[in-house]
């Protein structure tokens, strides 16, 4: 009944059902590396915190997926499952509306910011595209509530590494529409932030950041 | 270039000076260093270094001739390393580099330290397509190479690792780099000591860690503790970085370049995820994993192969020259 869909970084994910519903498990399994009291605190905190960001997210009417269980001892969430292409797979075909795309993104992390949530691992693997277009967020097993610009810029840099790096072709584009969207959201403590990023990206090891 | 060739490399970006033979086909005929060790409890001091390299550089120089049984005459190009590192340690080896290719009319290149090590762990590995973790005293960033550059996944947002490492080694009086003390304490121990643990996204943040374990030490733990906890920490969140930029990425090979890969316990731990992923891992040889001339040798021929060179008169070198500037033509 259950198979394995994805093993990423930290958790496995399986399709499995809901009652009748088709539905996700994500479980993160222990990590034999790692000591087991790093190992239990990062497995249960996460998943704890996980499920109460998503539902906090959802509040905000930004599209997360829905969660139908969670189990911290077993460190698993059973949750919707979301069908569609990763933008990080959108951004690889040829023809794509990148302004929109961008804008999009923009606005979502700054509807997430300004409410002062962080998601924490803002890569273009976390992002769906529905069918209805909307973008639907995924994995928030980094997250946190925080309402320092510190925090805030250390997600925006990441994920304008992650555009600069892995889609270098329309990373431009992608991201100067990407804080157009931000700003419409942010609007006067857009600059801050972004001065806040410059600083971050500085403290790189031997950047110079035009 | 049609025929085969030997490049020497000058490897002088921070306590090391190095020296190497390479051939144009990846053969290492020879590969000295001497590495300017500073009194216990202080770190670097450029002038000091700078002065132990220029002391040290003829010597080396003799010494890596006479080990790969070669004569001036046989050198085709001369390579240095011009960036990332300390200012007065690299005007050493650019000096030098720049007075042999002038002697021997020979041309001269320049090579980033950073693209020095993950090539050079890359040939001695024999690793196609890696996500490289690169560790050390300069560097904690995780790189693949993808249009072009090696670029960045990740990387520390303040100290490296080996900072930390010699930081706290230092607090507890060893002198630097304190890596294999460290390394032989945390052994002792299986008390496991609550630090900080940073993840953010692919990024890692250490300096927690420094702050609470230099308190740890205040407060009469013993350094065996703390030497474990702080690996244990500190290697497991390099770990999970690495896992995410693999999980990322899509790859299955995993390398490990730079100083600190000497550590057998970050091996082990990556060695541990690998497994479980069903990737592979491939570590730089521990002769080659820290500072030397080869890894300047072979990015040198590669650069130079790729049509790289520079006149003595143009030539330059710079503290801050970040890896994912430097555009590399020879991988595709």
């Amino acid at each position: 009944m259950e198979k394995i869909i994805k093993i990423g970084a930290e958790a496995t994910i399986s399709s499995t059902k809901w009652f009748e519903i088709s539905a996700i498990s994500k479980i993160r399994h222990k990590k034999k590396y790692r000591p087991i009291e790093i190992d239990n605190l990062i497995r249960v905190q996460r998943t704890i915190k996980e499920a109460n960001i998503m539902n906090k997210t959802r509040l905000l009417k930004i599209d997360v997926p829905i969660i139908y269980f969670v189990d911290p001892n077993n460190a698993e969430i059973i949750m919707e499952n979301v069908d569609g292409p990763r933008i990080k797979e959108y951004l690889s075909n040829k023809n794509i509306d990148c302004k929109g795309i961008g804008w999009k993104i923009g606005h979502m992390v700054g509807k997430l910011h300004k409410n002062n949530i962080i998601h924490g691992d803002l890569t273009t693997s976390n992002m769906i595209i529905r069918k209805n277009n909307n973008i639907c967020l995924i994995d928030f097993g980094l997250a946190n509530q925080s309402n320092k610009l510190e925090d805030k810029g250390v997600d925006i840099k990441l994920l304008k590494g992650i555009l600069n790096s892995a889609h270098n072709d329309v990373f431009k584009i992608v991201f100067d529409n990407f804080l157009a969207g931000y700003e419409s959201i942010m609007k006067n403590s857009f600059e801050q932030i972004i001065s806040i990023v410059k600083q971050i990206e500085m403290r790189g090891r031997y950047a110079r950041v035009d | 270039m049609n025929s085969e060739y030997l490049c020497m490399g000058i490897e002088s970006t921070a306590h090391t000076f190095g020296v190497s033979i390479m051939d144009s086909e990846g053969n290492i005929l020879s590969d000295v260093k001497s590495v300017y060790k500073p009194p216990a409890g202080s770190g670097i001091h450029p002038r000091e270094a700078s002065r132990h390299h220029t002391v040290t550089a003829p010597d080396l120089i003799n010494e890596a001739m006479e080990k790969a049984s070669i004569s001036y005459s046989d050198i085709g190009i001369i390579a240095y390393s011009a960036g990332p590192g300390i200012g007065p340690c690299l005007r050493v080896g650019a000096t030098v580099s720049r007075a042999l290719s002038l002697r021997l009319k020979k041309p001269l290149i320049p090579v980033n330290h950073a693209i020095g090590h993950i090539e050079l762990a890359c040939l001695t590995s024999g690793v196609k397509d890696p996500v490289n973790l690169l560790v050390s005293g300069g560097h904690t960033m995780i790189n693949s190479f993808n249009t072009g550059k090696w670029r960045v996944f990740g990387e520390t947002l303040d100290l490296t690792i080996g900072q930390l490492i010699d930081q706290i080694g230092r607090y507890a009086g060893f002198s630097s780099p304190a890596g294999a003390i460290m390394e032989e304490l945390a052994r002792k121990s299986k008390n496991y000591l609550m630090l900080p643990y940073s993840v953010k996204g692919n990024d890692v943040s250490f300096s927690g860690i420094l702050t609470s374990a230099k308190k740890l030490l205040d407060n009469d733990n013993k350094i065996e503790d703390v030497s474990y906890s702080l690996q244990e920490t500190a290697y497991s969140m390099l770990t999970e970085v690495t896992e995410r930029a693999l999980a990322f990425l899509e790859k299955e090979e995993v390398l490990i370049s730079g100083g600190v890969a000497a550590s057998s316990r970050l091996k082990e731990m990556l060695d541990s995820m690998c497994k479980e992923r069903g990737a592979t891992l491939n570590v730089v040889p521990k002769k080659y994993a820290g500072d030397c001339g080869a890894q300047i040798a072979w990015t040198g021929i590669l650069s130079y192969n790729t049509g790289i060179e520079i006149s003595v008169s143009d030539s330059w070198v710079k503290q801050s020259w970040r890896l994912d500037r430097v555009k590399i033509k020879w991988r595709k």
